[in-house]
């Protein structure tokens, strides 16, 4: 698509105009647009295939966006135009409505192909580039060294809890009694257990975060991670820009004249 | 650590005072089931990047044994010792504990003898208050509320940290910190107790403490460490590995005074 792919030293800004624009233009679809849509995702494949990433494996890994999109079920049950279906079940009285359905459906599929744009990114830029660019765009230099410090300690704490995991199952014993123990506690007692251990990652998270500022403020921090030396200006900035305004331009007029269903 | 070391040499197996009126019609009994023993056979693990961690190990470690696993960072040790609990399977080889192949059909009971005590106490202890974590291991087992307390109970007073029950994990001292995650497997009365450097971030008070413990354990120990001193002063039984491999393996006194031994392998 744009800049070589996993550069870390490169300008990564066209690679995340691109992102931001891509999705901006599926979000702004209207409901119903299912053929604008499969036509981005398309586009997205091509891309992909361009990177050496397969459909199947983008597809799939745009599903993490499933659990965010409930949210936009209940439109399903609570419109009451072009009702589809009407009834009861057990004490529950219930309408299905097109409208709502349609609405939810390309909640789905935008939040789908949103996500995989943004593996893609990932893709074609590395993290930190990605944050310096966002620097270089002028995003305020606070949220710009929230974003650095955060993909900094994530992988950390994800280290950390994985360490935390692996000594409770090293406790996580089978009795050796007469067998009429209820083995591994109730559910309300693992429950408590996993909010125990997900409060002692965050109370980690939180003191290491104090370190850091020690840290940093006793090395004459002021409150914004540098980003040291700029990789070289895209030379074809202007030309990717260009590009970027055409699939906007694509992806907007597939949403208007393709039939929407 | 007088008053300890008494509760010390009650373990394992130790009768537990019921003097607190809890039901114990269905409380486990307090011995191991295990013989303490460990045989390994072959072990070969592969980490899933491709990284050969362990290249065929043997390894027979009897009961009550106290041996001291030595050797340069990223030796295998760590490795090894996440085998004794079945955290890690063996690519190739088997591993045998308390007289139980390591299998999904006795990790359960494998993991109730194996007691793992980790580098960083920070990663065993999640819980509000020190009582709740000695008890997760025996409310994990099933055990009824009456024998959890006696077990946590005498799992605390072991170490000398009773009067720590009702303070949160965190605010302890590393010294504490390490003792209580001791406490943390012996309340599910393993036979077989592996430690991974215990004597790291400690003073000397604390590092004299955990020496004297560590003598006073009656169960099959082994630990992981830099700390040759610890090793010279509570494991009669060395073993030196590098390489995923067993480079030496013999008394622990004979092992630290073969100066060209330690210099091979990043040990001096």
């Amino acid at each position: 698509m744009i800049a070589d792919p996993r550069s870390i030293g490169r300008d990564a800004r066209a690679a995340v105009v691109t992102t931001i624009a891509f999705v901006t233009a599926v979000a702004l679809l209207p409901p119903g647009s299912y053929l604008a849509l499969i036509l981005a995702w398309l586009l997205l494949a091509f891309a992909g295939a361009l990177l050496g990433i397969g459909p199947g494996h983008l597809a799939r890994r745009g599903l993490v966006a499933l659990p965010f999109v409930v949210a936009a079920v209940p439109i399903v049950f609570l419109r009451s135009d072009e009702l589809l279906w009407a009834g009861t079940i057990g004490p529950l009285s219930l309408q299905v409505s097109g409208a709502g359905l349609r609405i939810a459906l390309t909640a789905l599929m935008k939040a789908w192909i949103s996500v995989q744009a943004s593996v893609l990114l990932l893709a074609l830029a590395s993290p930190p580039s990605i944050v310096t660019a966002l620097r270089r765009m002028r995003l305020p230099a606070v949220i710009a060294t929230s974003a650095g410090l955060t993909i900094r300690y994530l992988e950390i704490l994800r280290d950390e809890a994985r360490r935390m995991l692996r000594a409770r199952t090293a406790r996580s014993a089978s009795p050796v009694g007469d067998g009429r123990e209820r083995i591994g506690g109730t559910i309300s007692w693992r429950a408590r257990t996993t909010g125990s251990l997900v409060g002692s990652l965050f109370l980690r998270a939180y003191s290491r975060a104090q370190r850091v500022e020690d840290a940093a403020a006793s090395r004459g921090a002021t409150g914004s991670l540098s980003i040291g030396t700029m990789p070289a200006a895209d030379s074809r900035l202007t030309l990717k820009v260009f590009g970027v305004l055409l699939l906007v331009l694509i992806i907007t007029l597939s949403g208007a004249l393709l039939p929407r269903l | 650590m007088k008053e300890q070391h008494e509760h010390l040499h009650t373990h394992p197996g130790a009768a537990v005072p019921h003097s607190h009126g809890h039901d114990h019609a269905h409380e486990a009994p307090l011995m191991p089931a295990g013989d303490g023993t460990i045989a390994i056979s072959h072990l070969h693990f592969r980490y899933p990047d491709g990284t050969e961690a362990l290249r065929g190990m043997d390894l027979a470690i009897a009961a009550g044994e106290k041996v001291a696993l030595l050797g340069p960072n990223g030796a295998g040790k760590s490795t090894l010792m996440l085998h004794l609990n079945g955290i890690h399977r063996p690519t190739h080889g088997t591993v045998h504990v308390a007289g139980m192949q390591v299998s999904n059909e006795t990790i359960g009971r494998v993991r109730a003898e194996v007691g793992l005590v980790f580098q960083d106490p920070d990663d065993q202890l999640f819980s509000p208050t020190v009582w709740d974590d000695v008890a997760f291991g025996p409310t994990h087992m099933g055990l009824t509320p009456g024998a959890i307390h006696d077990r946590v109970e005498v799992a605390l007073a072991a170490v000398g940290a009773l009067d720590l029950a009702q303070r949160a994990p965190m605010r302890l001292s590393i010294g504490q910190r390490k003792r209580v995650a001791l406490a943390t497997v012996l309340a599910m009365n393993p036979s077989i107790l592996v430690f991974d450097e215990p004597s790291a971030g400690l003073d000397p008070r604390g590092r004299r403490e955990l020496i004297e413990l560590l003598q006073s354990l009656t169960q099959t120990l082994i630990v992981s460490t830099h700390d040759l001193e610890l090793a010279r002063a509570a494991f009669p039984r060395s073993i030196v590995v590098d390489r995923g491999a067993i480079a030496a393996d013999g008394a622990t006194d004979e092992i630290l005074a073969n100066r060209e031994l330690l210099l091979a392998h990043g040990l001096a």
